[in-house]
């Protein structure tokens, strides 16, 4: 309960950290309650509506099919926060076991995982995920998989070390000396004593994986119309620049937003794993 | 040090390997078929078969493969299966215009980055370094498409100061820069973020040893302190960062190629993958592979120059 206390505290103490939390809780909340709140429907067409400017009956405006921005912004937060969320869930698993297990085993097995994280991390995340990407084929379900997979050698190098370290404690010997299996060692000795660091990495990724999903949409890879998603609402908006610069800048903005008030609860992260930065 | 660059280079030729069978496999087990794609979905069974056979696909994978590397070591990256020109003149044709933009970020980067840092750092806690580190923070939240998008719309649009879209070309030097300036601000302004963040802890955390104690109680000017104590030893963490960011920056890149139709690596790379150009997405994989291992490399050379305790052998 006290470290409990301290984590809070730094955490509290860090005004940045403690607004994003907030604009963090209101977009959940609007990704939550959009059913309820979203003024009209996300998809449905008004030709007679077209390119109306931002004000009176709709707030965000109408798009070249007449469909109501605020309401496609709404929509397209859940989209943004569960492919960020599950994605980085997928790539905390794959990345941390793969890592772990490396770490545990040593080897051949050690040489041929950690090369593969290796190979991982000489692609920027971004050109990872589009490679993928373009091998999976457009979808959800397909975003989620894709930005796992990039994040994966990250969380790998980041499970990889401590596992090293922690296989030569004594409680190890003990565990291997009563004839524990090398699972049951995996998952109640090793995972338990490295979950820590993992979740706040997991935390400061989240941000990352959002903009990659923006990114992948932008570029027409990620999510397809008609389903919004702030990604492809940007692109679909790039062509009424001049027209209707709306389309483009407020989906963006929220982009802007949601990935920032991620990044600034990861500055509070930050200043409670490493006190010595803090402030 | 010779000695040194060939050993870490002759290093990255395995992986480079590795990575260029997994791209090649990879992108065989897409979905969608190239000939199909140029001929579309109308295209009758015969054209497709014969135009497979034209592209060599019809091969076996491990025949495609060797053909591959052979062409590779002879210096040949095929041919386009798409639009039948030689790949390595197309890359040869974008290299300049990605090395550029990305050389153009990194610049900015550390020229704003660094001193943006240092101020901050100096002067933590204060409204200077609470705006700073909104900016790096938004800096670093911001994706690459949208700011480029800001800029133009400023820019180009608003104020017509700027071309929105396209490169320029290699031989006209005004319409280069011209060209460059916009793509070029949008990777300098992240850039600027990674590097102003990063060297501000990188600072905070000198500040705090017991010979900038020392410097300071002995009566230095802060001035000298920071630029001969602190500075001086921050090069080298900040160097590292400027490193790994710079790998960070070609994932942007590819993304501001794409909002200014910028004719480098990046755009050629979503455009093969549209259409499916195994041949040239393998080689633009490899060749990204290939940027990462020579920046690793010049990063690690670099503390060299900062650090005189650091030796290559």
């Amino acid at each position: 309960m006290e470290e409990r206390q301290r984590i809070w505290r730094t955490f509290r103490k860090n005004k940045i950290a403690v607004i994003g939390m907030v604009m963090t809780l209101v977009v959940g909340l609007v990704a939550i309650l959009a059913p309820v709140i979203s003024p009209y429907s996300p998809t449905e067409q008004n030709i007679l509506n077209q390119y109306n400017s931002p004000g009176g009956r709709h707030f965000f405006g109408t798009d070249n099919y007449g469909r109501d921005v605020m309401s496609r912004i709404i929509w397209a937060s859940r989209i943004s926060l569960s492919v960020g969320f599950f994605s980085v869930v997928l790539g905390m698993f794959m990345g941390s076991i793969a890592g772990v297990i490396a770490g545990y085993a040593g080897g051949w097995v050690e040489g041929l995982l950690m090369r593969m994280v290796d190979i991982g991390l000489s692609f920027p995340t971004l050109v990872m995920g589009l490679v993928i990407m373009a091998v999976l084929g457009s979808g959800l379900d397909k975003l989620v998989i894709a930005i796992g997979i990039a994040m994966a050698p990250r969380f790998a190098r980041i499970a990889h070390g401590p596992t090293l370290s922690i296989r030569e404690e004594s409680y190890i010997e003990a565990a291997k000396g009563i004839g524990a299996r090398p699972t049951r060692i995996l998952f109640k000795h090793i995972i338990p004593n490295i979950s820590g660091e993992i979740l706040v990495m997991a935390t400061l990724w989240i941000a990352t994986a959002i903009r990659i999903e923006a990114n992948l949409s932008f570029i027409g890879l990620g999510v397809s119309p008609p389903t919004p998603s702030w990604g492809n609402m940007v692109r679909a908006g790039v062509n009424h620049l001049i027209m209707a610069p709306w389309l483009s800048l407020i989906p963006g903005a929220a982009i802007l937003i949601t990935v920032l008030s991620f990044n600034m609860i990861g500055d509070g992260i930050r200043d409670i794993t490493d006190p010595k930065l803090q402030g | 040090m010779t000695s040194y660059i060939i050993r870490r280079i002759l290093v990255a030729i395995p992986t480079l390997l590795v990575v260029l069978t997994l791209v090649f496999l990879l992108v065989r087990v897409a979905p969608g078929d190239p000939a199909t794609a140029v001929l579309g979905q109308q295209a009758s069974k015969q054209a497709i078969e014969n135009l497979r056979t034209k592209m060599g696909l019809d091969q076996p994978l491990w025949k495609q493969y060797f053909q591959y590397l052979k062409g590779l070591v002879q210096g040949n990256l095929g041919k386009s299966l798409i639009s039948r020109r030689p790949v390595g003149g197309q890359v040869l044709h974008a290299l300049p215009f990605t090395l550029e933009l990305t050389a153009t970020g990194v610049l900015l980067g550390s020229l704003f980055g660094i001193p943006l840092g240092i101020l901050t750092a100096v002067r933590r806690n204060t409204l200077v370094d609470y705006l700073g580190r909104i900016f790096s923070l938004a800096g670093l939240s911001i994706p690459a498409f949208y700011l480029g998008i800001l800029l133009m719309m400023l820019f180009s649009i608003q104020l017509n100061l700027l071309p929105t879209v396209g490169g320029g070309s290699q031989s006209d030097i005004q319409g280069l820069i011209r060209h460059l300036i916009l793509p070029g601000l949008t990777l300098g302004l992240i850039m600027t973020a990674y590097v102003t963040r990063m060297s501000r802890s990188s600072i905070l955390n000198i500040l705090r040893q017991d010979y900038v104690a020392t410097a300071r109680s002995k009566g230095l000017r802060e001035r000298i302190v920071i630029y001969k104590h602190i500075l001086k030893n921050a090069l080298v963490p900040i160097l590292s960062v400027l490193g790994v960011y710079s790998i960070v920056l070609i994932g942007s890149s590819v993304m501001t190629e794409i909002v200014f139709s910028r004719p480098g690596l990046g755009k050629l790379m979503v455009m093969s993958m549209k259409q499916r150009d195994y041949l040239m997405l393998q080689s633009l994989l490899t060749i990204y592979a290939g940027l990462v291992v020579i920046i690793n490399l010049v990063t690690d050379l670099s503390y060299g120059f900062v650090d005189p305790r650091v030796r290559y052998d």
